[in-house]
């Protein structure tokens, strides 16, 4: 029986693996194609899942407390 | 003066808190913060401020695994209404890295709660409290031998005579 299941949430976060975003330049031009059709969107859909959102959460903050850690650990020693 | 003792009328029956019209308790209600987004910015700003990051600290001090104050707050934000049984559980590794980073900035020591210890090593109860007797026991021996037994004073034994229990004993 799940009793901790704190834990196992936190686990299964700690495993979803972060895309990086996505930061391509529109080209401006008149001719510039409007949206690429052919662009696989399929991949995008993991993003929006609200597990995944709460994972960039955590993250986020992991990244900030391990920064502020690191610092602590830079001024003491 | 004494009060005299009546009958209570206005007593809740047996069971009562369990019928209620569906809708009343506020978990049967919309929740007010249906997205992730909304709980984690609302919980993200109460435990950032000042009263109850300590009394946050204060318990994490106590020993008590985060993993269990998480679980705890946000089964007390679903009883409130506040949002969803789904929501909370998914809020619960947000609430547990705030914590981690309220009690990093305090610099206290805090149990996460996610450690993976292997079941022989935990103690058990019965084993906790053996030892916690046998610590009882020599702190008490070290109490005994602290005592500075200069004065001599006479230890009164007083022998108790064991009276005859027969049929034909005699009476006093």
């Amino acid at each position: 029986m799940i009793t901790n299941y704190s834990k196992n949430l936190y686990k299964m976060m700690e495993q979803i693996k972060m895309k990086p975003t996505e930061t391509k330049k529109k080209s401006s031009g008149l001719l510039a194609p409007v949206k690429n059709f052919m662009k696989n969107t399929e991949g995008n859909d993991m993003v929006n899942q609200p597990a995944y959102r709460v994972a960039r959460y955590t993250n986020t903050i992991r990244n900030k407390r391990m920064e502020m850690k690191n610092n602590d650990g830079n001024e003491t020693a | 003066m004494m009060e005299t003792k009546q009958p209570r009328l206005d007593a809740p029956i047996p069971g009562m808190s369990l019928t209620h019209e569906l809708g009343a308790r506020p978990w049967q209600q919309p929740a007010q913060f249906p997205t992730v987004e909304d709980a984690v910015e609302h919980y993200t700003s109460r435990m950032m401020s000042d009263e109850f990051s300590d009394q946050l600290i204060d318990i994490m001090d106590m020993g008590i695994p985060l993993t269990t104050i998480a679980n705890t707050i946000q089964l007390a934000g679903v009883m409130e209404g506040k949002h969803t049984v789904d929501v909370g559980l998914l809020l619960l590794p947000v609430l547990i890295e705030t914590m981690m980073l309220i009690g990093d900035s305090a610099g206290i020591k805090y149990k996460t709660g996610l450690d993976d210890a292997p079941r022989s090593d935990r103690d058990s109860l019965a084993k906790r409290t053996v030892e916690k007797l046998k610590n009882e026991m020599e702190n008490k021996d070290d109490d005994v031998e602290d005592i500075d037994i200069t004065e001599d004073t006479p230890i009164e034994e007083v022998e108790k005579e064991e009276k005859p229990t027969g049929l034909m004993a005699r009476r006093s």
